[in-house]
């Protein structure tokens, strides 16, 4: 958690000066966004809601309990 | 307590001509449950299409996905019945993956099968799921090779009609009414008159659409205009192409637009072509992730041209990205749908709260202590019910003890004996049922420890 947070702060100091570093920032953003974001759902006046997941247990294990939420993740809507 | 049942009901093309529909199955069935004592209580079919990603797939005996077979089977591990009954075998399954499927779980949770037409043996089984699926394999072939030697003598049995043609038995011919507006619309596009007016048009003046049994979202979609257009070739040279299992076969049909119109439309379609050099890529943060009330995923785009005040087609400066609804239909956008939104905002905002909800532990340790503590409670309330079936199983053994003590005294006759242990034989299975069920979920969870 605290190497994500620490990522996360550098991430958005990071002023890059090449279209390449661009890119590689450009990167490790999206992979934060796809590995947190579950869904982001924009309504009539744009303003976005998005739905974070955080996984906290195994899928394989989390499927085989009956009716278990969310594969084992927790969710969050912001 | 009589022993619960749950009837299967399959029907699908392969099935046609058996006499065997769903109202003569489930009939048949509730006849046998009577006969045999069993109260149903619940009737499972797959007598439907279902879908499998986007396309619809006839409930075959091959196939271990039907809903219907699935929803029973998910049933009965959760000990809502005692026995399955069917039709025949082949209406469980025809396939000795399908037949696994059924098999694992009457095994596990001790369920019975009862068939109609046929006496079920669990020892035979396999090898009989082996012929019917070779017999299903012989009788695809023979409709495959059919299907093809009539497409190789010109005649067109099968397919959809494409706009414009009829089939009637074995020939396509031309609707009039429908060729008409086919004409109209490549004049319309040779014209330059964009699509979405030319929808406009059609709708405008009722242009007739081909029936469905399925009654139309929208009339004249994009979609349905498009495959008019991307058929030119069909319509000028009049044939309608078929493709059976890697082969082509071509149908003479009577053309409907001529072949200058044909090759106008050629020339159109290439400098309608989107101009390469308005395309560029781009990295979108939220590509995949941003939702609308249609519900569709949006798209990404960047423009990197513009109109000019005197009318030129200029570079920006600096090019401008969006997000975009896919949805091409007025009709089917709610009023909640912002349509677009700049990506430089819909990204800021999105990765604000992502900050946010990275920089938030205490929120996410509130939620995961959540987790663990309905877990905990979940766990030992599958133990307390564990422990509550054993006590069960014991009085049951005890109270069976008994009746046995009393039959040797001679204190009961016969058939009162026999009555009294089948009660108690089926109420000690249906608690070992549960038992198991308990077990499994039990073990699943000291696994998470």
């Amino acid at each position: 958690m605290a190497d994500l947070q620490a990522g996360i702060q550098e991430l958005n100091s990071a002023i890059p000066k090449t279209t390449e570093e661009q890119h590689r920032v450009f990167l490790l953003k999206k992979q934060l966004v796809d590995e947190l974001v579950a869904e982001a759902m924009i309504d009539g006046k744009r303003d976005i809601q998005v739905e974070f997941r955080a996984k906290i247990m195994d899928l394989a294990v989390s499927k085989q309990i009956l009716d278990f939420p969310n594969d084992g993740e927790i969710v969050a809507r912001l | 307590m009589p022993r619960r049942a749950a009837i299967y009901i399959r029907t699908s093309s392969e099935a046609q001509g058996e006499k065997s529909s769903p109202l003569e199955q489930e009939t048949d069935c509730r006849r046998l449950a009577h006969e045999k004592g069993l109260q149903v209580v619940r009737v499972y079919s797959d007598v439907e299409k279902y879908r499998v990603g986007n396309r619809p797939i006839e409930p075959s005996g091959s196939r271990s996905d039907r809903p219907g077979l699935l929803a029973m089977l998910k049933d009965a591990s959760r000990d809502e019945f005692d026995a399955i009954l069917a039709w025949r075998e082949d209406r469980l399954y025809r396939e000795i993956r399908a037949m696994l499927t059924v098999f694992e779980t009457v095994q596990d949770y001790k369920i019975d099968i009862l068939l109609v037409k046929e006496t079920f043996d669990s020892k035979t089984a396999p090898i009989r799921a082996w012929v019917a699926q070779m017999e299903l394999d012989g009788m695809k072939e023979r409709m495959e090779m059919g299907v093809k030697a009539r497409l190789k003598a010109g005649k067109a049995n099968t397919g959809q009609d494409r706009y414009g043609y009829i089939r009637i038995d074995e020939n396509i011919h031309l609707v009039e009414e429908e060729a008409k507006w086919v004409r109209n619309i490549f004049d319309w596009y040779i014209q330059k008159t964009p699509l979405n007016q030319i929808r406009r048009h059609l709708i405008a003046e009722d242009a007739p659409q081909k029936g469905s049994s399925i009654p139309r979202h929208i009339q004249w979609s994009r979609s349905s205009i498009q495959a008019i257009l991307k058929s030119a070739k069909e319509y000028a040279y009049g044939f309608k192409t078929y493709s059976r299992a890697g082969q082509t076969f071509q149908i003479p049909v009577t053309p409907i637009i001529d072949i200058s119109t044909y090759e106008l439309f050629v020339k159109m379609r290439e400098e309608n072509k989107t101009n390469p050099k308005r395309r560029r890529q781009n990295d979108y943060l939220l590509s995949g992730q941003l939702k609308c009330a249609c519900n569709l995923t949006w798209r990404a785009r960047t423009a990197t041209h513009r109109n000019s005040r005197k009318g030129e087609w200029v570079e920006r400066k600096t090019p401008i990205s969006t997000y975009f609804c896919p949805q091409p239909h007025k009709e089917l956008r709610p009023p909640e749908c912002p349509k677009s939104v700049s990506a430089k905002r819909a990204e800021a905002q999105v990765w604000e709260k992502l900050y946010e909800f990275v920089m938030n532990p205490e929120f996410l340790h509130a939620q995961a202590k959540d987790l663990v503590k309905q877990l905990r409670q979940t766990y030992e309330h599958l133990q307390k019910e564990q422990q509550e079936i054993l006590e069960e199983l014991e009085k049951e053994s005890t109270k069976r003890q008994q009746v046995i003590t009393e039959a040797r005294k001679t204190l009961r006759d016969d058939a009162d004996f026999a009555e009294q242990m089948r009660e108690l034989y089926t109420v000690e299975e249906r608690l070992k049922r549960r038992l198991t069920t308990t077990e499994k979920e039990i073990d699943t969870y000291a696994r998470l420890d």
